[in-house]
């Protein structure tokens, strides 16, 4: 036996940081080699794959809610990876869509996107079950929310774009994160008031880190709700808006 | 403007300007794409590297690529410019300094003389036509050293940054993760924390736990809590024991005021930290990284490698301790892949080094670069031959605070044995008494003095032990 392993491992236990992984001569084990690999695999894979947004509109009709798919001014992934600024501005054709239904459209409170970011399989993992809960809290609250807006190739500003295409009052964006190692299907929420081009992070709200294994999706479904009900009773969004969430209120109660 | 154009096989390719030059002569890089400044050929490309070739190093103090009147980091490039020294190369061009660099009779001694008559740009030109061989070959001539427990950048030894950061600050992860790198013989550069967050209590509560471990465990090193330097000021105000004063830099005025630093600012925090008397003479660490002005929408068509060496210009007025550039943590849309990375790497060290700054480099990269961990096994070998002073060593070369992959305290084990380079020399003699290496650096088994060693550091962790 080659390997030698390290006295510390004990230490393990108080961080998932990758110590006492022990050694062969200078090198990591095998084992540790070809887990690392596999983690960075997942993570390549999340965010070269094109997202498949038909299961979730097929769900979403299940549920009652339309959805209406676009697109930002990137042509393919290598593309949007390299021109953040084309990821933040809605094609040709999808602005004319939003310009369409536009015209059929209520005044809008609120509008929902999802949107592959820089994770496809966080979207197939955790979309549903976090529109899920978003909804769950939704229900009895009287706000439009409209369509959910499908957005391919997209960064967090796009998400402005929409909610000003749609003149929205309010805008919820949820996007895939940049893969870590630790976890490759890993959602944010976004939420911004008054959303239009131009927009900063301090005039949003984030939640992150929404994946199995952190944020449950459901009950990041369920705190988006609370925030975007809070931000439009009090009409502003960013870091002027604190939040007191108590998740046991978040749902409300069947009485 | 004939000096900004040159004629090849009757084709005349024309210039704006000395940045347009040295922008079109960049080799390939997504980030001088994305800002429109790149070269939109091969064919351009190197016609603007022979027209670089033959302009006179005497042309860039005539040409400052931002104006003095409005940009402070030109100003102090300007003012700090030495032409006595400058006068030994004053007659070449940009080719003729690339041969002069390369000669034999360039030894160490004349790099270290002619340094302060070289303006940061000047660097960058020669860098961009020089070959992956010829910024290895001639950075590994220098000799930079610095000292503040330990020396760091003598010929023959490579340090290490160890690298402990944990998502949440936790103070038993970290001490973990710190002591796991010290057995594998990691943290002579520093032992440095990235905060998760930024906030004068946490820096300071981070700075109290590494000084509690180099101090019990009379460790020959120095720490560094990576917080904003106004919030390392307010720290060491109160009293916090800070070693070393961090603070990310960048080429142009505009970018650094978008890191909320000016010069001003930096020169406090220099003498708030020489105050102190914990160590020295250099007590600063500067991190850089191509790409920083364009994400701040403040590069003014230059384009992000001579904006590079521009901050290191700023750099050597601090005398640091640490300079690293964090190579590939900016994302794809500034270094597209392993082989941008690379490069990249290479120049900054390169330039740093003809700056005379003690040049460590984060040989890294994020998940959605098109790179991976043998594109770091790559840099981190050849940086380790071109002679960089440190690299970083992280847990499996995997942070889990940053999201990024880096080099791991095993990397760091297999560049010192595969190229005989041994740790800072103050640390090698501690390594060797806990039993952690042997003579010839070789990691120990279990023995006396390193479970010693690890029963006294498992001390430390806060709360008393593992449970």
């Amino acid at each position: 036996m080659t390997i030698k392993p390290d006295s510390w491992e004990s230490l393990r236990k108080l961080t998932h940081a990758r110590i006492a992984l022990g050694r062969s001569g200078n090198s990591v084990p095998t084992r540790e080699l070809l887990d690392f690999r596999m983690a960075h695999s997942r993570a390549r894979d999340s965010v070269w794959r094109e997202v498949d947004f038909a299961p979730l509109g097929a769900v979403l009709i299940s549920s009652g809610f339309s959805s209406i798919q676009v697109q930002s001014k990137c042509s393919g992934k290598q593309n949007f990876l390299l021109n953040p600024d084309l990821g933040r501005t809605l094609s040709d054709e999808s602005q004319a869509r939003l310009d369409a239904d536009l015209g059929q459209s209520p005044v809008l409170d609120c509008v929902l996107v999802v949107a592959d970011g820089l994770s496809a399989n966080a979207v197939h993992t955790n979309a549903s079950a976090f529109i899920e809960g978003f909804f769950q809290s939704m229900k009895g609250v009287q706000l439009g929310i409209g369509p959910v807006v499908l957005a391919r190739y997209a960064r967090v500003g796009l998400g402005d774009a929409i909610g000003f295409g749609l003149k929205a009052k309010s805008v919820i964006m949820l996007i895939g994160e940049r893969p870590g190692l630790a976890s490759s299907n890993s959602l944010s929420v976004y939420f911004t008031f008054d959303p239009k081009p131009g927009r900063t992070d301090a005039d949003r709200n984030c939640i992150s880190n929404i994946h199995d294994s952190g944020l449950q999706p459901k009950a990041a479904g369920n705190m988006a709700a609370f925030l975007v009900r809070t931000a439009i009773q009090r009409q502003l969004s960013g870091v002027d808006l604190k939040l007191e969430y108590d998740a046991s209120k978040a749902i409300p109660s069947k009485s | 403007m004939s000096k900004f154009q040159i004629t090849i096989s009757g084709n005349v390719h024309r210039f704006h300007n000395l940045a347009d030059v040295l922008a079109k002569a960049t080799p390939q890089r997504s980030g001088d794409i994305l800002a429109g400044v790149a070269a939109d050929s091969e064919e351009q490309r190197v016609a603007a590297q022979m027209c670089l070739a033959d302009i006179p190093l005497a042309e860039f103090p005539l040409n400052p690529l931002i104006p003095y009147e409005s940009d402070e980091v030109t100003r102090a490039i300007c003012d700090s410019w030495d032409k006595e020294a400058f006068k030994k190369v004053a007659h070449l061009t940009v080719g003729g300094f690339r041969e002069h660099l390369l000669a034999y009779e360039t030894t160490d001694s004349e790099l270290a003389a002619l340094a302060p008559g070289l303006m940061p740009e000047m660097v960058a030109a020669v860098s961009k036509i020089m070959r992956n061989q010829d910024l290895i070959a001639v950075a590994q001539k220098a000799e930079v050293t610095t000292k503040f427990r330990s020396t760091v950048g003598k010929k023959g030894h490579l340090s290490i940054r160890l690298q402990p950061n944990h998502p949440t600050d936790d103070l038993k992860a970290i001490t973990a993760a710190t002591i796991d790198g010290l057995m594998y013989g990691c943290g002579d550069a520093v032992i440095g924390i990235n905060p998760a967050t930024d906030s004068v209590g946490r820096l300071m509560e981070l700075e109290s736990l590494l000084a509690g471990i180099i101090e019990t465990l009379a460790i020959p090193t120095q720490s560094c809590v990576l917080g904003h330097v106004t919030n390392q000021i307010e720290a060491m105000n109160k009293g916090s024991p800070v070693d070393l004063v961090f603070q990310s830099i960048a080429g142009t005025e505009l970018t650094n005021k978008s890191f909320g630093v000016n010069l001003g600012i930096l020169r406090e925090a220099q003498d708030a930290a020489l105050a102190l008397k914990r160590g020295g003479p250099q007590v600063m660490y500067f991190e850089t990284g191509q790409g920083s002005s364009l994400s701040a929408r403040a590069h003014h068509g230059v384009d992000q490698q001579t904006l590079e060496a521009r901050a290191y210009g700023i750099a050597r007025m601090f005398n640091p301790f640490l300079v690293n550039t964090v190579v590939g943590f900016i994302g794809p849309e500034y270094l597209f892949d392993g082989k941008q990375i690379i490069r990249a790497g290479l120049e900054d060290h390169f330039c740093g080094k003809m700056l005379r700054l003690p040049m460590g480099c984060d040989v890294c990269y994020t998940n959605h670069a098109q790179a991976d961990q043998d594109d770091m096994d790559d840099l981190l070998t050849l940086l380790g031959v071109a002679g960089c002073n440190y690299f970083m060593g992280v847990p499996g070369a995997d942070d889990i605070m940053l999201n990024y992959q880096s080099t791991s305290f095993h990397d760091a084990q297999y560049v010192r044995q595969a190229l005989k380079l041994r740790a800072a020399p103050e640390f090698e003699v501690w390594l060797q008494q806990m039993g952690v290496h042997d003579k010839s650096g070789r990691l120990l088994p279990a023995g006396k003095s390193k479970s010693r060693l690890l029963t006294a550091a498992t001390k430390l962790l806060p709360g008393g032990g593992i449970q």
